[in-house]
């Protein structure tokens, strides 16, 4: 895979982090970190609880602005724009507590998600009427793929604030998706999940990679499971990058034993 | 979600997204429409007293519905409401007794001006949260209110004489004349509340409601879209106003006080936040109980107790008001129109009622 | 639950009680009344001989007009109890019929008052009252269009303008002004210009004083208007404003407010050793003001139209009377005052209806039409000087004002009743136009 080639072409690249530096009142949550991703690829973010996994992925959706460096996507610094035009250059993401629109079924939150590529507006809605009309039928089709695609039929009426755990997580991944994102970061994606579901978000996972053609980035504990679908991974500790490569190499990073799965054997 | 009623499956997602789905529906819309319209004409409530009452609870609806697109589905709270009305109400008194401007002129022209007004109050507002936003809003009514009283052309503190409305030769004169009117703008409001919230707009309303941080990742602007429900609820208001001046004829500062902005949110409370049914059910049902307290009740009560009059029984009306509300928020703070999907989801499964 | 619906609520529920406690605070006063009321109605004898005439008035019994709008209630009532105790008033057949009270507390809500407007009208009423304009303001078209008799204790411009079947028989707040300036004037002795400074309510009653025609007046007596400051009804300081009509030099004072207001002024006034004649026109009530401020408010005129204020006036003693029959013992009021001689001009535009129409064709119409335009110095039992409405009498009520002023704890009559000047230029209207209108409307 990519990370094996010698060379890395410029042209491959989504996304590149350098020298990003975040501190909350003294506590580094980020500490020099760069980092590329990959066109197309599976990208594992890991680390012991705290070391700054979260904070990094809300420096890319632009929730936090990172004391030092730069993130540049498509040829933007995205340190420098809102999140809302963020999403829209095709950034979308998954959060660690589920955050949805829980007033709303299934359906509508991935509806909701279409928002950047509808165009009707306040008047045309209000008559529900020409552009509105044939926008919400063309849209309401994506969304009925997605929620094929991702086997939410049963709960797709369902409003979400009700739905088991594993599900909201489900719909947050299909609201994601909804925004047709070029990178997708998922933060702990399968979190208190049992066996069967976590297979069933890997198998998701990696369907939208190929099906999508889509960046993932992915923050996950089940090391077992990074091992399986990554095809890379950087390593976070304390606020710093200890490592980076392949799932073998990472496996064998003396670094990382210590630090990280050293803990746990 | 409820159900759909039981055997029905959609062929296409358009007709999954439409409000009238089956005929019986249709029906039972046609029907509703029928009564409305044979009401001031036939039965019980054909009396200028009855239809004054119909008048003002339909009026209400409107400045609700907008309230509600605002505090109900974009979770933004506002005292402003009244104001708001006063602005639409002021527009219309002069426009119309000064510039002899027609109904459908003013009515449009009043729900403008009071959203350009609340754009303009609106731009502080949506930066703040909670509290801060309840005390903005508020200033903003007591700014309006002040204009209005200190200003020239408004006729301060007088008020201003208003004619009844006219559309071509045609001067709706008549209590039941009016009610036509004023029931088919607040059909029509309703109507385009729904489409708001059921379209691109109000799904982003609903997700800054219910989650600002995951509307922002979804590429919603909070910013845009606050000012946009604080616009819209304020056009709602402007047209709630210009109603309510053809309504009384006079223009009058005292008649948009601050009471009149919490009437409009325990209303809405009452009714069910975010939810255009419950905006309809809380008015009738709020300004119902109050009718009955304040010009049935109280002075019944009071003649009964003379010692009483003027004293409990005049407080009575507004006792009743925060005791309904007060309930409403502890065993049923999704409001009235809970209560009624409730009764629909039980009639619909009927006799299939096992699905939960 | 969604967190800002939450606080929404919290805050509703907040504001919910702060609204609730002026209404609480109206309560829970004069509980001794109670009993001696219910041990008065055992004594009588119900006398139904007719059908009950029925007139109707609104009042606002809760927020900041409770305290006064009480009293007026409480005139009302003892005023039909002494009709109905006398027998009633009689049809053409001669007849006895008792006399009815539709009423209700409008919370200062005009939507109330309209559907209690209606209701009133559908039950049968033959004449309408409220109390303030921005009410009035709303019934007047209706009324008019219908031809029901309609009053309002207000007495702003907009009452006469456009007047067509709205009376207040009270003297325009413009005329009351003037008539203090023409009765300072009287002993001014200086060379000086004298200075006026008027502080006005912000709203429409208070407004009313600083109304360009009425400045333009005063000016042309010669006196000059030095300062002009607006307060709110209860205000929490007035210190700024004093100072100001000080700098000013001001030689005296008008304030169109309401008790409270005043007795935040006196106070002020006191602390800042400022020693001006000051007046206020009735709705001020100075009993109210003794209440208020009893050290601060000595020496406030009020320059009223009715009140309890000397012992061997007739009035005074006919009201002394009603609520000693009807109360237990009689209370100092003047808003009282009012709401007898506003409700004993309504039942005489019924009576002397009931004198032309036989009953079963009584109606609003007929009250306004051989009611009230019938009207002609009428006497309020010497409450208010002779009362003229109508077509025929140039719509006017009667135009006096007399003025009290508060010495130590007692409030006395230091003059008699003085006539009104004409301030307002547009009065011309009802003799031209407005009788025009009602000639037409009464015409039909
Ligand atoms: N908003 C914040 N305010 C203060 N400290 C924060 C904030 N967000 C994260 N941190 C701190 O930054 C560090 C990294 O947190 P986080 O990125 O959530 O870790 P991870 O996701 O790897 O568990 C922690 O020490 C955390 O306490
Ligand atoms: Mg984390």
């Amino acid at each position: 895979m990519l990370s094996e080639m010698d060379s890395v072409k410029e042209s491959d690249i989504a996304l590149r982090g350098s020298n990003i530096t975040l501190s909350f009142g003294g506590v580094n949550a980020l500490l020099d970190v760069n980092f590329q991703i990959f066109e197309q690829e599976i990208l594992a973010i890991i680390g012991p609880n705290g070391a700054g996994k979260t904070s990094l992925l809300n420096c890319i959706n632009g929730f936090y602005r990172p004391d030092k460096g730069s993130i540049l996507f498509r040829g933007v610094d995205l340190t420098k724009i809102p999140s809302h035009k963020i999403a829209r250059m095709g950034i979308a993401r998954t959060f660690q507590n589920i955050e949805l629109y829980t007033g709303l079924n299934t359906v509508h939150n991935l509806m909701a998600a279409r928002h950047n590529f509808m165009r009707h507006g306040v008047f045309d809605g209000a008559f529900y009427f020409g552009r509105a009309r044939s926008e919400i039928a063309e849209h309401r089709e994506r969304v009925e793929d997605i929620i094929d695609f991702l086997d939410l039929t049963p709960i797709r009426n369902v409003e979400v604030g009700s739905l088991s755990y594993g599900n909201r997580k489900r719909v947050e991944l299909g609201r994601a998706l909804a925004l047709e994102p070029q990178v997708l970061l998922l933060d702990e994606p399968m979190a208190g999940m049992n066996v069967e579901e976590k297979e069933d978000m890997a198998r998701f996972i990696i369907d939208i990679l190929e099906l999508k053609k889509t960046s993932i980035v992915m923050v996950e504990h089940d090391m077992g499971l990074i091992m399986d679908i990554s095809d890379r991974i950087i390593v976070l500790d304390f606020g710093s990058k200890i490592a980076e490569g392949s799932p073998s190499e990472i496996m064998q990073n003396p670094e990382v034993l210590k630090a990280y799965l050293g803990t746990k054997s | 979600m409820f159900n759909k009623p039981a055997g029905t499956f959609n062929a296409s997602y358009t007709k999954d997204e439409a409000i009238v789905r089956t005929r019986t529906q249709w029906g039972l819309l046609i029907i509703l429409v029928g009564i409305l319209a044979v009401v001031p004409y036939y039965g019980p409530l054909a009396s200028d007293y009855w239809i004054n009452f119909l008048i003002y609870v339909a009026i209400t609806v409107i400045s609700v519905q907008g309230l509600n697109i605002l505090t109900g589905y974009c979770g933004q709270i506002s005292l402003g409401q009244a104001a708001f009305m006063a602005v639409g109400a002021y527009t219309t008194a002069i426009l119309s007794s000064k510039a002899g401007w027609p109904f459908l002129a003013c009515l449009p022209m009043a729900g403008l001006m009071a959203t350009a007004v609340g754009f303009i109050f609106a731009i502080p507002a949506v930066r703040v949260k909670g509290f801060y936003l309840a005390i903005t809003t508020l200033a903003a009514h007591f700014v309006i209110i002040y204009l209005i009283i200190s200003l020239e052309f408004t006729g301060g503190s007088i008020g201003i004489y208003i004619e009844r409305p006219r559309i071509g030769s045609i001067i709706f004169d008549s209590p039941q004349s009016f009610y036509m009117l004023v029931i088919g703008v607040t059909i029509v409001m309703t109507v385009f509340a729904k489409n708001i919230v059921r379209t691109k707009v109000g799904w982003a309303f609903i997700a800054i409601r219910d989650n600002d941080l995951a509307a922002k990742v979804m590429g919603v602007n909070p910013f845009t879209y606050k000012l946009l429900a604080f616009s819209i609820s304020a056009f709602y208001a402007g047209i709630a106003g210009s109603l309510l001046v053809y309504h009384l004829q006079f223009a009058h500062p005292e008649h948009y006080g601050l009471t009149q902005a919490i009437w409009l949110l325990g209303i809405l409370i009452v009714g069910g936040m975010g939810s255009i049914n419950g905006a309809i059910f809380g008015s009738i049902f709020v300004r119902l109980i109050d009718e009955i307290t304040n010009i049935h009740i109280s002075p019944a009560l009071g003649n009964l107790f003379p010692s009483l009059a003027g004293q409990m029984s005049a407080a009575l009306g507004l006792l009743v008001f925060t005791a309904i509300v007060g309930i409403f928020i502890i065993y049923e703070p999704r409001g009235l129109s809970h209560r009624w999907q409730l009764l629909k989801a039980s009639y619909r499964l009927w006799p299939f009622s096992y699905w939960t | 639950m969604n967190i800002s619906i939450k606080r929404a609520m919290l805050l509703f529920v907040l504001l919910g009680s702060l609204l609730l406690l002026p209404a609480i605070g109206a309560c829970g006063d004069d509980d001794e009344t109670a009993q001696e009321e219910t041990a008065q109605e055992e004594d009588q004898t119900p006398t139904d001989l007719g059908k009950p005439v029925k007139i109707s008035q609104t009042f606002a019994l809760t927020g900041p007009y409770a305290s006064q709008h009480k009293e007026i209630f409480e005139a009302y009532e003892d005023y039909i109890k002494f009709i109905n105790d006398n027998g009633g008033l009689k049809d053409t057949n001669g007849i006895s019929h008792p006399l009815e009270m539709l009423w209700v507390d409008d919370k200062m809500e005009v939507t109330t008052e309209l559907s209690f407007f209606e209701k009133a009208k559908a039950d049968g009423s033959l004449i309408h009252g409220s109390l303030y304009s921005s009410a009035y303001g709303a019934l007047l078209p209706k009324a008019e269009k219908e031809k029901i008799p309609l009053f309002c204790f207000s007495s702003s411009n907009m009452v006469i303008d456009p007047q067509r079947t709205g009376y207040s028989m009270f003297p325009y707040y413009e005329d009351v002004l003037g008539a203090y300036v023409d009765w300072f004037l009287q002993t001014w002795d200086k060379p000086s210009q004298p200075k006026l400074a008027i502080i006005a309510l912000d709203n429409a009653y208070g407004k009313s004083a600083l109304g360009s025609e009425i400045l333009d007046f005063i000016e042309s007596r010669g006196v000059d208007v030095v300062a002009k400051e607006v307060v709110d009804a209860v205000p929490v300081d007035t210190t700024a404003n004093l100072i100001k009509i000080q700098n000013a030099d001001a030689d005296f004072i008008y304030a169109q407010v309401i008790a409270p207001t005043a007795a935040v002024i006196a106070r002020d006034m006191q602390k800042l050793d400022i020693e001006l004649t000051i007046a206020s026109p009735a709705p001020m009530g100075p009993s109210a003001l003794l209440d208020m401020a009893p050290e601060a408010c000595d020496g406030w005129i009020g320059m009223l139209w009715a009140g309890f204020y000397a012992d061997d006036d007739r009035g005074v003693k006919f009201m002394r009377d009603l609520q000693t029959e009807y109360r237990g013992s009689p209370m100092e009021t003047d808003q009282y005052a009012l709401g007898i001689a506003s409700v004993m001009t309504m039942v005489e535009a019924v009576r002397l209806a009931m004198e032309e129409v036989p009953f079963d064709e009584l109606s609003p119409e007929k009250v306004w039409q051989f009611g009230i335009n019938r009207i002609e110095n009428f006497d309020t039992e010497g409450i208010l000087p002779p009362i003229n409405l109508g077509v025929e009498h140039g719509y006017y009520g009667q135009n006096h004002v007399r003025p009290v002023q508060i010495q130590g704890t007692q409030i006395k009559w230091i003059d008699d009743f003085i006539k009104c000047p004409d301030t307002m230029a547009y009065k011309e209207y009802y003799q031209t136009e407005g009788k025009a209108i009602a000639e037409e409307l009464a015409g039909e």
